[in-house]
């Protein structure tokens, strides 16, 4: 525990079909590259980005699908203590966009309750292959309450909006939390732990 | 999500996604095997499966209606020269038998009971025994048969009956129309007990997402083998644990709670205190050997137990719930368990076990994760048909999946339910575990917290009976709805699991069945299995190539050392020289070379690069071994085959031949150069980890002194603040006294 | 494949760890004289507040920087609005509970908290205790969450009962916690204190264990409770017999409450024309408004100890004016009164009498034992079954053994003399360390018992002989003495408190190991004092002898000082009096 460390500690979860450009989003953001080929890297579990949101430093933790979604095999585990997810689909891609409600689905079984949901279009930069007007998906985005966004993450455009303003929403839900639940709040440092094994294995 | 074509060379492939195989895949993955993870089911976790309530309805219907016998496609068109089949079978409700649902929620007190179609028990038997519950179809007038008296009736002689019921039952319950899938109201019941289910059916189903039930029912021992994996691998991160708060017993018609840690003890009030004294001696003597123990080795631990004159609330105590072992148990196995337990004690909390929240079922999907992490690939409702094994050698080639294409690979693990009974070796007679699951409407043992989480030991309560373990969790740990109880009943089948454990439930808590009216909870809905014992297959002895290897489904234990134990031992079969699951590194410590975003596209060129560095480094090595390595290189060339057949896939095999076993002797030497090189980094990390460890317990263990220092020094303290202030007194009083 | 694992080395990572902690401290150190010097200037701003605070997050040992913090938020008071003010106090509080969760053991981070909360206009008391049980769940022994926690209780105005609760759930998870055993003693006289029947004379808990909390002493539980209490302890260290604090708490609550102010002997000499006053506890006479009436005449006297090593004293003496009481033919009639406590007490000096006294024995204040009723002798005496049990289960441990002389102490103690031996002796065997401790807490109980077969008897000798004493106690208790035998016990020295027995005459002190006197000082009666195989060395250790008039017998054979050169002739020089010296 240092003067880098910091306030918030958010586990953001990547979901959507395979090709979409998850992982490109993941990667511009944390590192700002826009990698090639596709696929994260071997034995990467998840990337990490501190943020600072009006002076307070927010430590996301994006998750990856790990390839699951390949096969349409993606574990339950993935979902379960995520605080946002990022439901992602190409543009450019009809198919992908019609695969949301099944993966709406699986938000509903796995995921906690008051998790946040963003609805992601990626690729805008591939304008001209346009196959789901964005009115379509802000409809579909509104009638699931959930925020929608469109990126390219090889332009960039977007990506650090993307994330900012997840990072922002949760502050605000962590602190309404805080605020309706007194009694079981207050103490820091609780709620940031992400793993009982993990923080306790050292003992 | 359109079905990609899958890869057609790994170097492990495996079917099932029990514990057992997931540990492996994860293992294999993990030191860069290329693993292909399938399982024929559209769910994670085979038998060690949790399921939403819903889903679980979907299971029981699933198990009712996989009878018929696929058809079998002839694949032997892929087959090559000196190759020749073995198929699998691909059901796998052979492990499962004795289903019966029963329903205790409406108003009106209905019943509903179902059987499962295959009164055969016999796990081995496969595909014949389920087609006998087809075909028969919805007679729905049978509840009153059903809800009457005696069940061993039931199960027996009406059996036929029951499946009917059961047929028209099912398809209901599938979560769609949940009000439909009420049957009638049975005529037949006579008790006039008052309603005070709260909970109907209908919200049982409606709630059923907020339900994670295991099919397995086991706990985890905080220094149990498992523990220590998912800490060393970090698979950890995964999931999260709850504590089992208190461990009760049931006995004299009591539930009670069992003492165990000194908070425990402290605050029984059961035992004198003259009790507490010799349980917290024996528990502490017991921890280490004594030649006085010794003496009774053979002879049963009740007899130990009985000359340390502990008295009867202690022996019962420390024989079935602390050691959990029967009355006949020889003394050092006893002391062993009764080591374990306490080894495992304070680790994490009072008791020694943890529950992962959400349910076992999540503890195969984490070594999944870790697994897809290191490249995996995962692929669920995706089955292998047959395997292809070389006539020759008798070694497993590569498998053939349900779509008919052809995967090669080196190694095979697979799940015992694809195993056709013939090929297996099974203890006999066979072995299994009698499961009930129940939804309750409050907990068996009411405390301040409605929060508890509890392990219940129930001593057989006739002779004859087994010995049940009973765990009832509570909605904290995100296997029920709030205001509802999960409970599981697990024990060693006598006879079927309704048999064998209705009158353990019926005992403890309220059915329909039983007619005084009391304050144990009610149960609204239940279910009996008999699941086949993993313990019974055996690793070893089957009619299976070398390179095939089999994982038992889940044991009847209540730890996890079984699984784990047999995942190891399949890891070091096929890759002996390698880390059983070194820690993952954590994400913070990865770097991303500039080189490998710089590369646009070509996957191939990053291999070379990696395979490079390797080289550069062992360069000069690999001349001086080279001709010791040429000996390996020929036992290991089956292995890698596969491998340098990617490479060389697009030329006749035969012109190239010289050329490539060449260039094959050396990718093995560079392989083998890089893969001793990372062995080394591995074994140093692992090192570097415990010495890590070892210092941070070090510390720990200062502080633990310390902070004893601090309180002597309060001690002292306060001591001197009483002198300091009878010196205030003092000279406060010639003050008071010169004014 | 591609995408190769590549994990930082350890040497990167140390190296990389090296520079971030430069990079830290760089920045630290900046930030620290950015502090300095706008405190330098005066400066109380927001930027002030946010510089403090980034040293402090990662150093909350900082007093001066909480100090400027403080300044600074004075300085806010004074400019803002009410409702600001919370705001800010309530951000101080979020940032402390960072501060807390860094080093949650952090004195200054502790005593802002305190500052903040007791300076905030709308202070979140219950917040407060959630935060306290939240920190104390974590580590049950955080003194400075205890001392935080209890400003907030007493704020906030929690009731008893529930702090009771408290300290249940702590024991609950884990009883070797002296806070929280402590905490309960000083709950429950509050909950559930002694009923208000008029106590009887009781006494300071002589020999039992001080209570332990200063505010505890007189306050008391009530039986129904203290049953409760004894069986919650008895779980207790029947679980861990070895765990301290139980038993501590033990002793609290076996302990009696302090000895009421009193006069407790007075004595008057008409040879020395002297009086001497006991009292039940040691005080400073010449400040407590001590008077003497003689014959309803106040008189001016000069109170002084016995010994002039002692500011306070459980015993006074003063000088009558020459000639006041000396007629042997007179009755005098003697008052002396404590102003200060309104006591006094009578004393009459009749004809022909050449002293006279009034008292209270020890007997009668039952100072050795604990002042119970019927009932509760016999709670005591299943506390003590209930300890030989445990004692015949763990015969080793020397807390079990300890309480049980305690208990038998308690209940009868010249009855338990023998048993009560037995156990010293296994406790000086089992814990060998503290065999000095327990030797002279024997020779306490010893002298004890001594005294009580002496008011028994009703005599004035005090005999105490081959009983391994190994120090001296009570004395006060001694003024009355003519005739003490201390022979052959393991005393090293006779103690200035020695001092205290006015009416000594002989003193019998054979086979010792005494090298110091300082206690036979100005002792006005002693006449012969016998020393006999001791290990007085040098003269100057007799010194102490010249002040006593009328000592003329003295035994020094087997002392080292017999072997100085010419020790007779020095000897006459010093003690002139003595007429029969033997060397």
């Amino acid at each position: 525990m240092s003067m880098e460390d910091y306030d918030y500690l958010f586990k953001i979860v990547l979901i959507g079909n395979a090709g979409v450009g998850k992982t490109c989003l993941v990667r511009r953001f944390t590192q700002g590259l826009f990698p090639p080929g596709q696929g994260a890297t071997i034995g990467v579990d998840f990337m990490i980005k501190t943020v600072e949101i009006k002076g307070e430093k927010v430590k996301l933790q994006i998750w990856d699908t790990a390839g699951q979604e390949r096969f349409r095999s993606i574990t339950q585990s993935y979902y379960r203590s995520a605080n946002a997810l990022i439901l992602t689909y190409d543009i450019t891609c009809e198919d992908s966009f019609r695969c949301l409600p099944e993966w709406l689905r699986e938000i509903e079984q796995y995921a906690n309750n008051q998790v946040v949901t963003i609805l992601v279009g990626n690729k805008i930069d591939l304008v001209e292959k346009r196959e789901v007007l964005r009115q379509r998906a802000e409809d579909f985005a509104e009638a699931q309450s959930m925020l929608y966004l469109e990126t390219s993450a090889k332009e960039s455009d977007n990506v650090e909006k993307l994330f900012l303003n997840l990072a922002c929403e949760l502050i605000r839900e962590a602190k309404q939390n805080k605020l309706d639940n007194n009694d079981t709040a207050p103490m820091p440092g609780e709620g940031k732990t992400i793993s009982y094994l993990s923080c306790c294995s050292l003992n | 999500m359109a079905a990609e074509e899958l890869p057609s060379e790994f170097d492990v492939v495996i079917l099932g996604t029990g514990l057992v195989e997931s540990v492996v895949a994860a293992a294999c993955s993990r030191v860069g095997q290329r693993v292909l993870h399938l399982d024929r089911r559209s769910y994670y976790a085979a038998n060690w499966a949790s399921f939403t309530f819903n889903g679980l309805l979907t299971w029981i219907q699933q198990h009712h209606e996989e009878s018929q016998s696929e058809e079998v496609q002839d694949r032997s068109s892929l087959l090559e020269e000196g190759e020749e089949l073995i198929y699998l079978c691909n059901s796998d409700s052979a492990s499962i038998s004795n289903l019966q649902v029963f329903c205790y929620t409406r108003e009106t007190h209905e019943e509903e009971e179902e059987e499962a179609p295959t009164p055969d028990p016999d796990p081995a038997d496969t595909t014949e025994v389920e087609t006998s519950a087809d075909g028969d179809n919805g007679v729905k007038e049978t509840s009153e048969t059903v809800s009457a008296d005696s069940k061993e009736k039931e199960t027996k002689d009406e059996a036929s009956d029951e499946k009917e019921e059961e047929q028209s039952q099912a398809p209901h319950t599938d979560g769609e129309e949940p009000e439909t899938a009420q049957p009638q109201p049975p005529t037949a019941p006579s008790q006039s007990e008052p309603v005070r289910k709260k909970i109907s059916y209908t919200h049982l189903v409606k709630e059923g997402r907020r339900f994670n039930i295991d099919l397995v029912s086991k706990l985890m021992f905080s220094r149990g083998s498992l523990v220590d994996l998912l800490i060393k691998s970090n698979v950890s991160r995964y999931a999260e644990f709850k504590n089992i708060t208190r461990i009760l017993t049931y006995r004299n018609g009591n539930t009670e709670q069992v003492p165990c840690s000194r908070a425990d003890v402290f605050a029984s009030r059961q035992l004198s205190v003259v009790e507490k004294r010799k349980l917290m001696r024996f528990l502490t003597s017991c921890v280490e050997e004594t030649e006085e123990q010794q003496v009774y080795n053979g002879r049963p631990y009740l007899e130990f137990l009985r000359d340390q004159h502990l008295g009867d609330n202690l022996q019962h105590f420390l024989l079935h719930s602390i050691a959990m072992v029967t009355e006949d148990t020889p003394t050092e196995v006893g002391l062993t368990s009764t080591r374990h337990f306490l080894r495992s004690l304070g680790r994490y909390g009072n008791t020694p076990f943890l529950f992962p929240v959400y349910g076992l079922g999540e503890i195969p999907q984490c070594f999944c994760r870790m697994c897809a992490v290191f490249g995996g690939i995962y692929c669920l409702r995706h089955s292998v048909q047959c395997l292809l094994v070389d006539k020759n050698t008798n070694r497993c080639k590569g498998v053939i999946d349900s779509r008919g294409q052809r995967i090669s690979c080196s190694h095979f693990v697979v799940e015992d339910g694809f195993v056709s009974a013939e090929r297996k070796k099974v203890a006999t007679p066979p072995r299994s575990i009698s499961r009930a699951v129940l939804i309750t409407d409050a907990s068996i043992l009411p405390s301040d917290s409605d929060q508890q989480v509890s392990m219940v030991t129930v001593p057989p309560i006739a002779a004859g009976s087994p010995s049940v373990t009973m765990v009832e969790l509570c909605s904290a740990t995100m296997t029920c709805a709030p205001g509802t109880y999960l409970v599981h009943l697990t024990c060693q089948s006598v006879g079927s699991a309704h048999e064998d454990l209705s009158p353990v439930v019926t005992r403890m808590f309220h059915t329909s069945e039983s007619h005084d009216q009391d304050e144990r909870p009610s149960v609204l809905w239940c279910l009996y299995f008999n699941m086949a014992d993993g313990s019974a297959a055996q690793v070893e002895g089957h009619d299976l190539p070398s390179n095939v290897h089999m994982c038992s489904g889940p044991d009847g234990g209540l730890g996890h050392e079984h699984a784990i134990t047999q995942a190891q031992s399949i890891f070091d079969k096929i890759l002996p020289q390698e880390d059983f699951c070194p820690p993952a590194p954590n994400p913070e410590d990865i770097i991303y070379t500039e080189e490998e975003t710089k590369k646009e596209g070509v996957e191939e060129e990053e291999e070379k690069e990696t395979t490079k560095e390797g080289e550069e480094e062992e360069e000069e090595k690999t001349n001086e071994e080279e001709k010791e390595t040429k000996k390996e290189k020929e036992e290991e060339e089956e292995e890698t085959k596969p491998l340098k057949e990617e490479h060389k896939a697009i030329q006749p095999e035969e012109l190239w031949r010289a050329e490539v076993l060449d260039l094959l002797t050396q990718l093995v030497l560079v392989q083998k150069e890089a893969a001793q090189h990372q062995a080394q980094v591995v074994q140093l990390l692992g090192m570097l980890g415990t010495q890590n460890s070892q210092q941070i317990q070090d510390l720990q263990n200062m502080g633990r002194h310390q902070s004893l220092l601090v309180e002597n020094h309060q001690a002292l303290l306060l001591q001197t603040s009483r002198i300091a202030n009878h010196l205030h007194d003092i000279t406060k009083k010639p003050a008071a006294a010169s004014q | 494949m591609h995408g190769r694992l590549k994990v930082k080395s350890t040497a990167q990572q140390e190296e990389q760890k090296r520079q971030e902690r430069e990079k830290k401290l760089k920045i630290f150190v900046a930030v620290r004289d950015a502090c300095f010097s706008k405190r330098k200037e005066g400066i109380w701003d927001d930027e002030a507040l946010k510089l403090t605070q980034q040293v402090l997050s990662s150093n909350p040992d900082f007093a001066t920087l909480w100090n400027y913090r403080k300044e600074i938020l004075m300085h806010q008071e004074t400019v803002k609005e009410k409702d600001e003010v919370q705001t800010i106090y309530g951000a101080e509080l979020s940032f402390l509970e960072s501060c807390l969760q860094t080093n949650p053991k952090s004195y200054g981070s502790w005593y802002h908290r305190g500052w903040v909360s007791s300076r905030m206009p709308k202070p979140d008391w219950a917040r407060e205790l959630t935060l306290c049980d939240r920190c104390l769940s974590l580590d049950e022994r955080n003194f400075h969450c205890w001392d935080y926690r209890r400003m907030v209780v007493k704020m906030s105005g929690v009731s008893v009962d529930q702090e009771l609760a408290f300290t249940d759930r702590l024991i609950g998870s884990n009883f070797s916690n002296y806070s929280s055993w402590h905490y309960r003693s000083t709950l429950l006289p509050l909950l559930h204190p002694e009923s208000p029947e008029p106590p009887s004379p009781c006494l300071k808990p002589a020999q039992t264990s001080p209570p332990p909390s200063p505010q505890t002493h007189s306050h008391r539980v009530c039986e129904e409770q203290l049953l409760k209490e004894y069986e919650l302890v008895q779980n207790a260290f029947f679980t861990d017999p070895n765990d301290q604090s139980a038993w501590f708490y033990y002793r609290w609550l076996l302990g009696r409450a302090e000895r009421e102010d009193m006069i407790s002997c007075v004595y008057v000499s008409r040879d020395e024309e002297r009086v001497a006053v006991a009292f039940s506890r040691p005080v400073n006479a010449q400040s407590v408004g001590l008077l003497l009436v003689l014959d309803g005449q106040p008189q001016r006297v000069e109170w002084r100890s016995v010994h002039p090593r002692f500011k306070h004293s459980p015993l006074w003496i003063c000088d009558l004016p020459p000639g006041t009481i000396s007629d042997i033919s007179y009755e005098h009639n003697l008052t002396v009164h404590w102003t200060e406590k309104h006591i006094h007490r009578d004393c009459a000096l009749y004809t022909g009498r050449t002293e006279s006294y009034c008292r209270d024995s020890a007997m009668d204040q039952e100072l050795f034992r604990s002042e119970l009723s019927v009932e509760k002798t016999s709670v005591l005496q299943s506390e003590l079954q209930s300890c030989n049990q445990l004692q015949e289960l763990e015969p080793l441990n020397k807390w079990c053994s300890l309480t049980i002389i305690l208990l038998m102490r308690a209940l009868d103690p010249l009855g338990y003399e023998k048993e009560m031996l037995a156990h010293f002796q296994t406790l000086r065997e089992v814990d060998s360390m503290r065999s000095a401790y327990y030797s002279d807490l024997c020779s306490k109980f010893m002298i004890e018992n001594t005294i009580l077969k002496m008011e028994y008897a009703e005599v004035r000798v005090f005999s105490i002989s081959d009983k391994n004493l190994t120090t001296l106690c009570h004395l006060d208790q001694l003024l009355l003495v003519t005739h003490i035998n201390l022979s052959s016990n393991q005393l090293q020295r006779l103690p200035p408190q020695f001092a205290m027995l006015q009416c000594l005459e002989v003193l019998e002190a054979d086979n010792n190991s005494i090298e110091n006197l300082e206690g036979l000082y100005h002792l006005p009666k002693l006449e012969e004092v016998l020393l006999k195989n001791n290990k007085i060395s040098t003269l100057a250790d007799l010194q102490p002898l010249a002040s006593c008039p009328k000592l003329k017998r003295l035994d020094l054979r087997g002392n080292p000082v017999t072997q100085i050169a010419n020790v007779e002739s020095e000897l006459a020089e010093l003690l002139p009096a003595v007429k029969d010296l033997l060397l």
